[in-house]
């Protein structure tokens, strides 16, 4: 299941300046003329212009594409999920993708931002990354009480 | 525009799982006194060795100049990781025409299968590598977004498997020499859906190489009459991709194809044969599509009607590419280039493309986060 930023703020970013915790999301630069860029450069990615200025980024984006990953090189657990989300800025990233039970991912699908373990098997401590969940549009009512 | 450079031999080892006792050093010194005999050329008459690896370790070139006796002469390792050996070709080329060389010894080598297990995937300090890409997956998002944008079926990516297998029965270098059905293809272990294990080129094992000169070093060497060229080699780097665009725009082999034609003045109605980077089905197609040689969104239809077979309209892969003859990534530039040899002086035997006249070979290596890829080579041979 998701972990919570609760359950999870003790653990090192995997990396630093990827995101914010509290509250947790991704940050970028936008540019003056407002291309968005991920993750913070000191440039724009879209125009190069230098003139650029960090800001967060939306928690809910669009599945462009994903697959399932069935095979990884040792360290690495399979199965799972592994995708292009689109945020409505105009970024592109990869991203894991968590499923939800019921649903089938889909090109199209609406998914939001989530705290996540990342971890290499036990070779090194976990660390905290970030994936995105298939948003769940028709939540059921018992689902929601176990919430 | 830079000189040609010449092709006076070529050879190589046939790609394989080799056992770990068949060390990197001996395959690559097989490959290259092979391309010495086939240039009927001793090792002394070379002035410089460039070796494109990956995996091979430090100085490795200089461990194979040594079992050469090809020690004390300039030599320099080349990585652009898939595109390494293809990049040593054209740093042979820039030498040669430059002036700085006469005769250059060009090695791809590879040893991946004491070290590379269940696949490969960019460097660790890359922000999708942290957040699980291997390079599998990035193929099975492209092949999913294909389909759902053209239309194409998953019958028609594997086509190209079943076309390149087709292709190495007759390829005596090939790691794979028998043919295989569509059925199998769509049968096999799913890797990163939709592709399956035969969507994917192995892990192997291999060298290659090519002894290059310009005039002067054909003069050295002896040898007359005409000899197939290299006009000159592309190479492009991955940019910064907007989120706006289709996934697979692929503008990476656009500005590749682009600087193949400014560096050669061939352009891409002169092509007769093209040797791809089909590390994974779905790669040929859009990488072709990305080189303005096939209409975009046509190449899985162009596949499943035969278009790029040995007797189509755009002859891929005669050799078996890399999913066939295999992939052990740094010697797949240099074999390419030994392919398009044997295509242009029309010794292929069972796999000559009929009036090999003018060739492409493509290599794509790497990924690089937020970008279209690592590096892109595009090298133009002519007879």
């Amino acid at each position: 299941m998701t972990p919570s930023v609760d359950d999870v703020a003790e653990l090192e970013p995997f990396r630093e300046g990827v995101f914010d915790l509290d509250p947790f999301g991704l940050r970028g630069v936008r540019c003056a003329v407002g291309h968005y860029t991920f993750p913070v450069r000191t440039f724009c990615g879209t125009c190069k212009s230098e003139l650029v200025e960090p800001v967060p980024l939306s928690g809910g984006g669009v599945l462009h594409t994903f697959t399932v990953v069935r095979q990884a090189p040792p360290g690495v657990s399979v199965p799972y999920l592994l995708g292009y989300v689109d945020l409505p800025e105009g970024c592109r990233l990869m991203a894991r993708i968590e499923p939800r039970p019921g649903v089938e991912p889909a090109i199209g699908a609406p998914v939001d931002l989530v705290p996540a373990i990342f971890s290499d098997g036990g070779s090194s401590a976990d660390r905290l990354g970030f994936a995105f969940a298939i948003r769940n549009e028709h939540p059921d009512p018992k689902e929601r009480h176990d919430a | 525009m830079l000189d040609p450079a010449h092709v006076a031999g070529v050879g190589m080892i046939r790609f394989g799982k080799y056992p770990a006792t068949v060390t990197l050093e001996r395959m690559a010194a097989r490959a290259a006194t092979a391309a010495l005999a086939d240039a009927g050329a001793t090792a002394d008459q070379i002035d410089a060795i460039i070796v494109g690896h990956v995996f091979g370790g430090p100085v490795a070139g200089q461990r194979i100049a040594v079992e050469l006796g090809l020690d004390g002469k300039p030599i320099a390792n080349v990585e652009n990781y898939c595109a390494s050996g293809a990049t040593a070709i054209r740093e042979a080329w820039v030498a040669l025409s430059a002036g700085l060389h006469d005769v250059v010894l060009v090695i791809g080598v590879e040893k991946m299968t004491d070290r590379i297990f269940g696949g490969v995937r960019p460097d660790p300090n890359d922000l999708d590598a942290a957040v699980g890409y291997v390079m599998a997956a990035g193929h099975g998002m492209s092949a999913r977004r294909y389909m759902s944008d053209h239309g194409a079926t998953r019958a028609q990516i594997a086509a190209v498997a079943v076309k390149n297998h087709a292709h190495s029965v007759n390829n005596p270098y090939a790691q794979y020499q028998v043919p295989i059905s569509l059925e199998q293809v769509l049968q096999a272990r799913p890797i990163a859906e939709p592709l399956g294990l035969l969507d994917c080129s192995p892990i192997s094992d291999g060298a290659a190489a090519i002894l290059l000169c310009n005039r002067a070093g054909l003069a050295r060497l002896g040898v007359s009459g005409a000899v197939p060229r290299v006009l000159g080699c592309g190479l492009v780097s991955g940019s910064l991709r907007s989120g706006d665009e289709p996934l697979n725009a692929e503008d990476i082999s656009r500005r590749a194809a682009q600087e193949a034609w400014r560096l050669t003045g061939v352009g891409p109605d002169d092509i007769d044969l093209v040797e791809m980077h089909d590390c994974f089905t779905i790669a040929e197609i859009v990488r072709l599509e990305g080189l303005g040689l096939v209409p975009v969104g046509e190449g899985a239809r162009w596949t499943e009607l035969g278009h790029t077979g040995i007797r189509g309209k755009l002859p891929v892969n005669p050799s078996g590419g890399l999913l066939s003859r295999g992939h052990p990534v740094g010697a797949t530039g240099v074999a390419q280039a030994c392919e398009l040899t044997w295509q242009l002086r029309g010794t292929a035997s069972g796999r000559q493309v009929a009036g090999a006249r003018t060739g492409l070979a493509y290599c794509k290596g790497g990924t690089v986060s937020g970008t279209d890829g690592g590096s892109v080579t595009t090298l133009v041979m002519q007879a």
